[in-house]
């Protein structure tokens, strides 16, 4: 089976199964568009990665090796967030920094399934709370000005009846 | 910039869409005499886009170069050219100001005649400044500053964040001019764990490092309820929160994504406000809080407001009169259930709203539709449900607006004649959809047959109208021979016979033809019509009984364009007609069918969704029954209208209590609203024993 390397940011280099590097759009792109020779020992740089976050991006990919492509974004489907797998949920009790670098690569390498579960885990800890609870969650500061915050005041009193 | 290339690559993936990008455009405040981007980052760097595509990007370096010295002096000029993209280029300046002053020119900057595109690069692009003012010019290296900080500061108890940058900025001043041409090589994620932990103990906002992009993808994933909160936490949410409500052209409160906002008059506010660019609204939501301060909030936010539909709202005196006024280009009025919606407003509305195009108005018990004499142009669409209304104004209008008018729809209005119904023919022979169905007294045969005089229609709805028998189906086919939908379900089945149906083969346009309810259905007839009618797309035969599998079987092998067949209640087919579905899918791969089963002796099979074809093959077991009611003959699809009922009453437009109390009348109407959800296919026949409908309802009490 051919493989490729990836290199992280910090330079550790992974081999990873071609079929599962290329869940990553932007590495099939690249391998497609630019020729890369699949036998070569060519060696994929991803500057904007580093390594216990590829470490986890592969695992996760080869775990979802398999799957069917995730169905086209339906405008008028109802916004389902509590569809995701339990592998994916325990996949995904990491800390908060780790899941924003994990959006963040799944969004530079275009890998759509895992830039969704990460979203959703993410939706699933802002949905349901009030502004005040959101910021303690996420440590946001209240940067309003006193103009602002009588403005935001007032739509949340709109928002508010039941 | 050459020393690293890699950086480039990283920010062509990172690079939005053109379109986000000039939302973006917008996306920055200013500050005195620079600018800031949402965030409050001072911006140094900007977009600039349209280059000229023909030259290398070592020339465009340098014209921009040449172009924008003059401002300032710059810091670095990043030209990105890629084969299936439009080149670009990142410009920074050594100071906000300088950038401003290219943003401030508003008669352009060109470039080999073309008008370059400026605008701020996002906050992530831009430089950081240390709370000293020292600048860290490549942000890439901020992450290998952090940990450090943190290290260095490990010790400390409640350290808050700018405490902690400026313990990290020496370090990192000193890698920022050390490291300039160097690779980015942000160290090594020691303990993420660690990390994370403390960057929490000391209040860092690790969310806000997303950029917008993922950002907003996150947000994507909200119910628009939970969306109405995220305004209020910061800026940044605030403003990415607003281009989503911005997006909005379209307000409908009763299908996805908004239907599960419970409406307030507050609530609406709040979209209305927010929502600047909707001009289409429909807040006819089955229950819902609002008043009549609704359509003024209305009236004052939405001045491009072309479509509205209200559901039983409450109007105050001069209400639409109001709307009118303010939303000139108001095209699409409707209300469901519109009791309350008094012939003094509808009056003022069809007099202000020049460019009113379409009216439906549904159950409406209390009027006396005056209003109606006043109809004028260019009003293309007509619907009336359940109205109550003097058909010699009906008439009256429409001769006003016979030139516009294309669809008429007049659903149970049982004051409607004969005579009028003559009239309305003879002055509208162009309309193109029309509808007549329900308890319709027009009186005699004889004007039923008028109908087929319209040579233009293309949708006729009759349902349960049960003056049709084999001779006006006869007629209908001669005279209307450009009919696409057909709807007669319902009809009383003693006057229409299968050789009256049999006439329906010559209607060779027929896309779309309900009969449900028809016991004259059969095998044999389905047989003959399927031969003929080649271009049906969706066929509806709930409830009739005869039907076998056999009938069934010939329409799916002949009619090949078919996508949703209605055999709800047709006790005697069976899997076989399923079978027989799965083979006609099979053979063309393009093809995909709905087919409406439930009360019959179709049951799912593990075979059917094992069958490759089971993906296109929808079986839906509901027995739903009359969808054809509920889903056919709409006046325009594009209505959007919808009132609705307050408590409160107009003065001016009072009813008599008296009416409402009367269990008689009331009765009768309930029963008519459940015959529409309960339809069994008997015609109303069942309910209205062939008296006429006017004294039965004692119409003349209104």
């Amino acid at each position: 089976m051919p493989n490729i390397k990836l290199q992280s940011s910090d330079g550790e280099i992974y081999n990873v199964d071609v079929e599962i590097a290329k869940c990553s759009v932007t590495i099939k792109t690249m391998l497609e568009d630019l020729g890369m020779d699949e036998d070569e020992e060519e060696v994929v740089p991803l500057p904007n990665v580093n390594s216990a976050i590829l470490k986890k991006v592969i695992q996760w990919a080869t775990y979802h090796k398999d799957d069917p492509p995730p169905p086209e974004d339906d405008e008028n489907k109802e916004k389902r967030t509590d569809d995701i797998s339990s592998w994916d949920a325990d996949f995904l009790k990491v800390d908060q920094g780790t899941l924003f670098e994990l959006i963040l690569a799944a969004n530079y390498l275009d890998i759509k399934g895992l830039l969704d579960v990460t979203c959703k885990t993410v939706a699933n800890m802002i949905k349901g709370k009030t502004p005040e609870e959101i910021r303690k969650t996420f440590n946001i500061k209240n940067d309003f000005s006193a103009a602002e915050e009588e403005q935001v005041r007032k739509e949340n009193e709109w928002c508010e009846e039941k | 910039m050459s020393d690293n290339s890699c950086y480039d690559f990283v920010r062509m993936l990172n690079f939005l869409p053109q379109r986000e990008r000039e939302m973006d455009a917008h996306n920055y405040n200013h500050e005195g005499d620079f600018y800031t981007t949402v965030d409050g980052v001072p911006v140094r760097k900007l977009f600039v886009g349209n280059l000229p595509t023909d030259v290398d990007s070592l020339t465009l370096h340098g014209q921009l170069n040449d172009k924008l010295q003059c401002f300032g002096q710059l810091r670095e000029i990043n030209v990105i050219q890629r084969p299936e993209a439009k080149p670009f280029a990142f410009v920074m300046f050594c100071t906000p100001q300088d950038a401003a002053k290219v943003l401030k020119i508003t008669a352009g900057i060109f470039l080999a005649r073309r008008r370059l595109y400026i605008s701020p690069a996002d906050s992530w692009h831009q430089p950081h400044e240390m709370p000293d003012g020292t600048i860290i010019w490549d942000r890439r290296l901020l992450a290998t500053l952090q940990p450090k900080a943190e290290s260095n500061s490990e010790a400390e108890e409640g350290d808050n964040e700018e405490e902690d940058e400026e313990e990290a900025e020496p370090a990192g001043q000193q890698e920022a001019d050390t490291s300039n041409n160097e690779d980015c090589k942000p160290n090594e994620e020691k303990d993420d764990a660690k990390v994370e932990a403390k960057a929490k103990e000391k209040q860092d906002c690790l969310i806000n490092k997303l950029n917008d992009d993922c950002l907003r993808l996150i947000f994507d994933k909200m119910s628009i309820p939970d969306r109405m909160t995220l305004g209020s936490v910061c800026r940044r949410w605030r403003a990415l929160n607003a281009y989503f409500w911005r997006s909005f052209k379209k307000l409908d409160f009763t299908s996805p994504p908004f239907q599960y906002v419970n409406l307030t008059d507050n609530k609406l506010k709040y979209f209305l406000h927010h929502c600047v660019n909707a001009n289409c609204l429909n807040i006819a939501q089955d229950v819902n809080q609002l008043t009549s301060k609704s359509i003024i909030s209305i009236a004052k936010s939405c001045k491009n407001l072309e479509e509205l539909h209200l559901r039983c709202i409450g109007l105050q005196r001069r209400s639409l009169a109001f709307l009118a006024n303010c939303c000139p280009t108001l095209k699409s009025f409707s209300v469901d259930d519109c009791n309350h919606v008094f012939d003094g407003e509808m009056m003022s509305l069809v007099k202000k709203a020049r460019n009113l195009e379409s009216i439906s108005l549904k159950y409406g018990r209390k009027t006396k539709g005056h209003w109606l004499a006043h109809l004028q142009g260019p009003i293309h669409s007509l619907m009336l449900e359940m109205y109550e209304f003097d058909p010699t104004c009906l008439v009256q209008g429409i001769s006003r607006i016979s030139s516009t008018l294309r669809h008429l729809n007049l659903v149970s209005c049982p004051r409607l004649r004969g005579r009028d119904l003559e009239a309305i023919v003879k002055l509208c022979p162009d309309l193109t959809k029309f509808g007549l169905s329900g308890m319709c007294s027009v009186g005699d045969l004889r004007n039923i047959n008028l109908i087929t005089k319209l040579s233009k229609l293309e949708h006729l709805d009759l349902e349960h109208n049960r003056y049709i028998n084999d001779g006006f189906m006869e007629n209908l086919v001669s005279g209307c021979t450009n009919l696409k939908q057909l709807n007669i379900s319902g009809m009383d089945s003693s006057h229409v016979t299968e050789k009256g149906l049999a006439h329906l083969a010559k209607l060779s346009n027929l896309q779309s033809l309900s009969m449900a309810g028809i016991v004259a259905v059969s095998d044999s007839l389905l047989k003959s019509i399927s031969k003929k009618l080649t271009k049906l797309e969706h066929l509806d035969v709930t409830s009739c009984q005869q039907i076998t599998d056999e009938g069934c079987i010939e329409i799916l092998n002949n009619c090949s364009r078919l996508k949703s067949f209605d055999v709800a209640r047709c006790i005697l087919v069976t899997n076989e007609t399923i079978t027989a579905a799965m083979n006609v899918l099979s053979d063309d791969p393009a093809r995909t069918l709905t087919i409406v089963c439930g009360c019959t002796k179709i049951f799912d099979e593990p075979k059917f969704a094992e069958h490759d074809t089971n993906k296109r093959l929808k079986l839906d077991l509901k027995a739903t029954v009359y969808s054809g009611y509920l889903n056919g003959f709409t006046l325009d699809d594009n209505i959007l209208l919808d009132v609705d009922t307050d408590e409160e009453d107009d003065d001016d437009f009072s009813y008599d209590d008296d009416d409402f109390s009367d269990p008689d009348v009331f009765d009768i109407f309930d029963m008519i609203h459940d015959h529409y959800e309960f339809n069994l296919g008997y015609g109303y026949d069942g309910f209205f024993n062939g008296e006429d409908d006017g004294d039965y309802l004692h119409i003349d009490d209104f």
